[in-house]
């Protein structure tokens, strides 16, 4: 039997619901061979176990992970890291349990703001370096399992599971009874090769010489149509290009395009400038006012007063006069007066004195007539100016036409030019994969030669792979044959009952199940459920076997931790199991909610009464860490 | 002597401004008249009245002999009565010469006037006439 290591405390700091913890495993001074938990569901049991075994292999890179550090810190962190977690245990040499002062101290740390946690290892006073502190892990942990559900030394629902599958499995091609224990034997490397073989056998397979052929044909066909297309998209092309050179405007075309819109812009403008001037030009029976105003405003000007006159020649106001006199009617002044308009020489003013009152309408309009004149004139400059230089609406219209022209050849220049750059991109991967395929048929001679070899390796590759498997199947059949001899050890100690045995079953490959006696008659392990948990006592026993037998040669030298897994056995192999197992490893931690378990132990060493007092519940979930360090200080060893 | 102001009367012009072998551009008194003058009595009424308002023209003088008035022209029968009393009310106020106030309208103003709008453009004709309107002298 393999020596083994004695835990003597545990301190636990800031783990779960655990802020800081220290149970002590002595008694007098000597380790107690035996420590029972007993608590109800949910007092911490658990969380004490998960933190030692935290301590033996660390933090899980996946967070959510049993040992990933969203399980692992205490639920008032709210998943921040906020003080240094750890777990500390002290183990003693268990040949020499009464020897302190080599105790051997294992620390695992987890320090806010580092990635990693770390290790740290004293023995008695003195601290190890790092090399030797992993050392003393791995030989007091054993190597990191490969199942991390599965640690050897640690026997509860999950390893039982596991193990169940793994013995009681025809089905599964995986080994859990090999990862158990880290014996797996790699061969990736070897199928890795065969498939890099495989594929290189591929690649050299001719795809057949006739059919190589019409593909060149084929290739070639397409090569000679792509290559028309890109002849006929290049004279199309340079056809446009001296079509452009026909049509391509110079500066002055383009200066007279550009200024098509500003000369159209100041023909509308002369056009309305001349509507407006128009407008305003004296109309032909307008002109007799405007000289007859212009006349009586000379007159006013030089302060003529125009009175109302008339025309003298319209009558003979003397004759008039004659005969008025004659008629002895009239006064002789009247008479005279009339005799005065006849020798005056009268002129008629009534249009000069009608024209007066039109003298500032008249103002007003000329003046409009000057601006919309002036108007029309700077107009006309402008446009006088564009004809000047040749800008006119049909030379506009001209060199418009012909930009439009150079540009719609331009785009369709750029059109071919793009069917050209398409058709060569396209020729130049025929002519690729031509030669390509060319080269192809040319290699296949080569190739055969190369084939065949790889062909040999291929066969070597796969020969050793097969080799390998077949050794991996004998060296599990081998592993199953050592380990029933073992479980058989423990079965004959454990089981008071005597109706059945275990045995290896070699087909259709190795399992481990159990024989009636009485009758020889096979019965295999019930895989339950999902969890895989055995059906009935002597499925659990015989688990519960297994397990210390590969425990038994993991390579750990932790204490057995046996932790409520064998519920439904018979109290008689109960207590014959405790006692072997004692025996065995010489140091236990048996994890319990049941009473009766509990006190299969009193003899024994001691309880750790996990107990809430009834004012803090039943749960240390529930609870903050402060009221649990208060509560496991009162632990209650003889109850 | 007084004689009577014929209704109908006709001044003798410049061929430039006359009917027919007149310049459009005179007779359009440089691009102001929308029509040309329908008459060469109405140019001679024209012209003088250019002449009456434009004090500052040298005067120009056709010493051609013989009479440029002539009767027949009902295109300025309105525009007779004014011109003669403008005529006289300006130079001759005394007068009541028919003859006298007609050869100064035919060998003075019309070709004084005529020779205005040869020389002027159409803006300083413009300017000429707003001058006149606004009365200033």
């Amino acid at each position: 039997m393999v020596d083994r290591y004695n835990l003597i405390s545990i301190t636990i700091k800031n783990f779960r619901g655990l802020s800081d913890v220290v149970i002590d495993f002595t008694e007098d001074g000597k380790p107690k061979e035996i420590m029972t938990f007993f608590g109800h569901q949910g007092s911490g049991k658990s969380t004490i176990i998960l933190a030692i075994q935290w301590c033996a292999y660390g933090t899980d890179l996946s967070k959510k992970q049993k040992l990933g550090t969203d399980n692992l810190f205490p639920d008032i962190w709210d998943y921040v890291h906020k003080d240094t977690m750890s777990v500390t245990l002290r183990f003693r040499d268990s040949n020499n349990p009464g020897i302190t002062n080599r105790d051997i101290v294992c620390k695992r740390m987890l320090i806010p703001g580092r990635d990693r946690d770390e290790i740290e290892v004293f023995v008695g006073e003195k601290k190890s370096d790092k090399f030797e502190s992993r050392e003393y892990f791995n030989q007091i942990f054993g190597s990191m399992p490969s199942i991390r559900d599965g640690v050897m030394w640690v026997v509860r629902t999950e390893e039982m599971a596991k193990m169940s599958q793994t013995i009681a499995s025809t089905k599964s091609s995986e080994s859990y009874f090999l990862n158990f224990m880290n014996l797996d034997v790699p061969h990736d490397g070897l199928k890795e090769l065969s498939e890099t073989k495989r594929k290189a056998i591929k690649k050299l397979m001719p795809k057949g010489a006739g059919v190589n052929k019409a593909h060149l044909d084929h290739l070639e066909t397409q090569i000679r149509i792509v290559d028309d297309k890109i002849k006929r998209s290049e004279e199309k092309y340079d056809t446009m290009a001296l079509k452009l050179l026909e049509f391509r405007p110079t500066a002055t075309d383009e200066e007279v395009a550009a200024a098509g819109e500003g000369y159209k812009e100041a023909k509308r403008e002369l056009e309305n400038a001349e509507t407006r001037y128009d407008g305003e030009k004296i109309k032909k029976l307008e002109v007799e006012d405007l000289i007859t105003t212009l006349l009586v405003a000379k007159l006013e000007a030089k302060g003529v007063n125009v009175e109302k006159s008339f025309d003298s020649a319209k009558f003979e106001w003397g004759e008039i006069a004659d005969y008025l006199e004659l008629t002895n009617s009239f006064p002789a002044q009247v008479i005279r007066q009339i005799r005065e308009i006849q020798e005056g020489v009268g002129y008629d003013t009534t249009r000069l004195i009608n024209s007066s009152k039109n003298i500032t309408s008249w103002l007003g309009r000329i003046k409009r007539l000057k601006d919309a004149r002036i108007n029309f004139n700077r107009r006309k400059a402008v446009i006088d100016d564009y004809h000047h230089r040749n800008i006119n609406e049909e030379t506009t219209s001209a060199a418009i036409d012909k930009s439009e022209k150079a540009k719609s050849i331009r785009e369709n220049m750029r059109t071919e030019l793009e069917n050209i750059n398409e058709f060569s991109t396209e020729l130049k991967g025929l002519e690729e994969e031509r030669d390509s395929v060319s080269g192809e048929i040319v290699k296949t001679a080569k190739n055969k030669e190369q084939l065949l070899l790889l062909r040999k390796e291929k066969k070597v590759i796969d020969a050793l792979i097969n080799i390998i498997n077949e050794s991996n199947r004998d060296y599990e059949s081998k592993m199953f044959e050592d380990m029933i001899s073992s479980v058989k050890s423990y079965w004959e100690r454990i089981d008071q009952i005597g109706t059945y045995r275990p045995i290896l079953v070699q087909e259709p490959k190795p399992q481990i199940a159990l024989e009636r006696i009485s009758d020889n008659r096979v019965r295999y392990i019930e895989l339950g459920d999902e969890t895989g948990k055995a059906s009935g006592g002597e499925d659990q026993l015989l688990l519960v076997c297994t397990c210390l037998a590969v425990s038994a040669t993991s390579g750990a030298k932790m204490p057995i931790i046996l932790d409520d897994c064998f519920t439904v056995v018979d109290t008689d192999s109960r207590k014959a199991l405790v006692n072997t197992v004692a025996k065995d490893f010489k140091n236990m931690i048996f994890v319990t909610n049941d009473t009766n378990n509990a006190k299969l132990f009193t003899s024994s060493q001691g309880i750790l009464n996990l107990k809430w007092p009834t004012v803090l519940g039943t749960s240390i979930n529930n609870k903050n860490i402060s009221d649990w360090h208060t509560w496991i200080k009162q632990v209650d060893l003889n109850d | 002597m007084t004689e009577k102001l014929g209704k109908n009367t006709t001044h003798s012009v410049s061929r430039s401004i006359a009917p027919k072998t007149g310049n459009p551009t005179y007779r359009k008194l440089k691009g102001l008249f929308e029509e040309e003058l329908i008459s060469g009595g109405l140019a001679g009424v024209l012209c003088a009245t250019i002449a009456l308002v434009h004090e500052d023209a040298e005067r120009v003088l056709d010493k051609k002999e013989g009479s440029k008035y002539t009767y027949g022209d009902t295109s300025i029968e309105n525009l007779s009565q004014p011109l003669f009393y403008t005529v006289r009310e300006l130079y001759e106020p005394e007068t009541n010469e028919l003859s006298k106030l007609s050869k100064f309208i035919d060998h003075e103003l019309i070709p004084t006037g005529f020779e205005i709008i040869l020389n002027s453009n159409a803006n300083e004709l413009c300017d000429l006439m707003i001058k006149t309107l606004k009365k200033i002298n």
